[in-house]
């Protein structure tokens, strides 16, 4: 359905997109997980047609119609849900009776449908975003592209908007997706992570976590101040995380069983060797790892 | 074609909404017409004077009379002093001050020169000046008769005899020249900020490219942003028109058609900066500071407010590229002295090509936003 290669774009001395080769098949749920900054936007702007590349091709399907729901809110908010959506219909030559009875069907389906004659400004975040998708879809693309359509909205409208892009998929719709928000990657059918304008790891979930090369330890204590003074002198291990009563340690190098006895053997009269364990990476770690690279 | 009606459709269903903006643009047009109609004049009368007479003689008497009566200047008091008259004067009580020479009478009888002096407060020039044509006018006048009255000349008329006829403008009132042009100067001042922010605002918002996905074409784009904006100017010029022959009773002495034709050419030069100004700024506010640079030279150097003969070489030259310059002498043509646009062809040619650079530009620039 896309198919990238060697894909560049600058903005002025500013590098966005620093070789990208990608190919996303038809009928995948795809999606794109990467840090602020790391040309997610780009990649969308392109694929819309919206930029050309400065080197590179990138092509799309041929007659792979494609609707687009930006990062941000696009629609006009001094017009109403139905105005927005019978403007869009027009736009695309859709004819009018087909537009409507289209457009009932997905705020039905989003549960919008109460709502066609509110002004789209006065719409939450997350209907917002509801009404973005619907407007994508009314014109019955083949493809479609969602630059993180759920940042800054609520969890419980984040999962209504993937059970719809569930749906969608499962109907074979093509969909790729951007977010930076881990769990919703695990949704998707593959995952790319993109960072600093360059594409780090692409493949479905479990390929991407069994290519990451650290070890991952996990440390149970209910003292934590106390192990991270400890773990600071650790040189093989360089970066913890607290997530509640656990600490998450990243190793530097080598492998993990080499990182679990350094870190028991300091831990020693802190924590019991049995506190200490080797646990699989999740994508958090892909993607602060990814991030801690490309700072150093 | 459909794209465009349906674009169209949208910009008015957003104006309906848009009540501040919508009352702007009849405030505007009809405020500017009230301020510049009513308020600017530059037919100073009525000048408030003092008189300070040393003379106190029939002819001191008869000087004081005639610049009462010439309107120009109104004696409001008499001083007895030089100092008086200055306190007076520097407290800006009065614009003008009358001296008149203890041997004013006595000189005019002797035939020796007989002196009076007029203080103006020449803060403001336009007044000043005008008071000193009069004060000169008068002064002749006066001379004139004395010297018949020695040469013993009995005859009514005098030898010369050069007078001024105003044509066009037979009252000399100053909102028969400033109206017309103003019809210039309200579009400059709501079209270009009202274009500018349109399409800054989609921009800002992301709805403008939002509509590049779509199937419409930057043309279209282009076209139904801008024709609401030529009805809105239709609307301003009918107001303005309308409150010039009915308030201000300024008849239009050529063809209302030609009035509405030029004035569709210079909306259309006015929409083209509006654009260029849109794909230069960044934020609304911006478009509106942007706006403005546009709007002080329309009104000081297109001969609006200033004749652009009096202006400096230099200025003369910018003037012609100020495409206000060429519809202020086409709508006065038109109003004033009921010419025809054959006969305006002139600066209808010049107008018409700066139009066609000016939205040139703009919809050349328009296009390459995105990269």
């Amino acid at each position: 359905m896309i198919e990238a290669r060697g894909l560049e774009k600058r903005f002025g001395a500013h590098a966005a997109l620093r070789g990208v080769d990608l190919r996303i098949a038809e009928g995948e749920l795809f999606a794109l997980i990467g840090p602020d900054g790391a040309g997610k936007t780009t990649f969308f702007r392109l694929v819309a047609g919206l930029l050309t590349p400065t080197a590179g091709t990138l092509r799309r399907a041929e007659g792979a119609t494609f609707g687009l729901v930006p990062q941000r809110f696009s629609l006009y908010e001094d017009l109403t849900v139905d105005e927005n959506l019978d403007l869009r219909a027009r736009l695309y030559s859709v004819p009018s009776a087909e537009a409507r009875a289209r457009a009932a069907e997905l705020l039905r389906r989003v549960g919008m449908a109460p709502f066609g004659a509110r002004l789209a400004g006065a719409l939450s975040g997350g209907m917002k975003q509801k009404l973005a998708l619907v407007a994508a879809l009314l014109t019955k693309p083949r493809l479609l592209l969602l630059d993180e359509p759920t940042t800054g909205v609520d969890p419980v409208s984040r999962r209504e908007f993937w059970l719809v892009l569930n749906e969608l998929h499962h109907e074979g719709l093509t969909i790729v997706v951007s977010t930076p928000y881990m769990d919703e990657a695990e949704y998707a059918t593959r995952l790319g992570f993109l960072d600093e304008g360059k594409l780090l790891a692409v493949g479905t979930r479990d390929e991407v976590l069994a290519a990451f090369p650290r070890p991952i330890l996990e440390v149970l204590s209910p003292d934590r101040n106390g192990v991270r003074r400890r773990l600071a002198g650790i040189d093989a291990v360089d970066d913890v995380s607290l997530f509640g009563t656990r600490l998450h340690l990243r190793g530097a190098a080598g492998t993990g069983t080499e990182i679990l006895d350094s870190v028991r053997a300091g831990l020693t009269g802190l924590v019991p060797a049995d506190g200490v364990r080797l646990v699989p990476p999740t994508l958090e770690d892909v993607f602060v790892l990814a991030g801690d690279e490309v700072e150093t | 074609m459909n794209r465009l009606l349906a674009l169209m459709r949208k910009e008015f269903l957003q104006l309906r909404r848009d009540t501040i903006t919508l009352r702007m643009m009849v405030f505007i047009p009809v405020m500017q017409t009230f301020i510049f109609g009513y308020a600017i004049n530059y037919d100073v009368k009525h000048l408030k004077t003092i008189v300070l007479d040393e003379d106190r003689s029939f002819d001191s008497r008869e000087l004081v009379a005639k610049m009462a009566a010439s309107q120009y200047f109104d004696v409001v008091g008499t001083v007895g002093s030089f100092e008086e008259l200055r306190r007076e004067m520097d407290e800006g009580r009065v614009s003008s001050a009358l001296v008149i020479d203890r041997d004013y009478g006595e000189s005019r009888r002797r035939g020796a020169p007989a002196r009076a002096l007029l203080i103006v407060n020449a803060s403001d020039t336009t007044t000043s000046t005008q008071a000193m044509s009069i004060a000169a006018g008068i002064s002749n006048q006066l001379s004139v008769q004395t010297l018949a009255r020695r040469a013993g000349w009995k005859e009514a008329a005098l030898p010369v005899d050069l007078r001024v006829r105003p044509w066009y403008n037979p009252d000399l009132r100053t909102a028969t020249f400033i109206i017309p042009g103003l019809i210039a100067i309200i579009l400059t001042f709501t079209l270009i900020p009202f274009t500018a922010i349109a399409i800054v605002r989609e921009r800002e918002r992301g709805t403008l490219e939002q509509l590049q996905v779509t199937p419409v074409t930057r043309l279209e784009i282009i076209l139904g942003k801008l024709f609401p904006f030529i009805l809105i100017g239709v609307f301003q010029l009918t107001l303005i028109i309308g409150l010039m022959v009915f308030l201000f009773r300024v008849p239009i002495a050529g063809s209302v058609v030609q009035l509405y034709v030029s004035g569709l050419v210079f909306m259309a030069a006015v929409l083209g900066l509006g654009m260029l100004v849109s794909t230069v700024a960044r934020t609304q506010m911006q478009a509106m500071q942007l706006s403005f640079v546009f709007l002080l030279p329309f009104v000081f150097l297109s001969g609006y407010v200033f004749p652009i003969d009096g202006m400096p070489k230099v200025f003369q030259l910018i003037t012609y590229v100020i495409p206000a310059r060429y519809f202020i002498e086409v709508i006065r043509g038109i109003v004033l002295r009921g010419a025809s646009l054959p006969e305006l062809w002139k600066p209808m040619a010049w107008m018409t090509a700066y139009t066609v650079l000016i939205v040139g530009a703009a919809v050349l620039r328009f296009k390459k936003t995105n990269d």
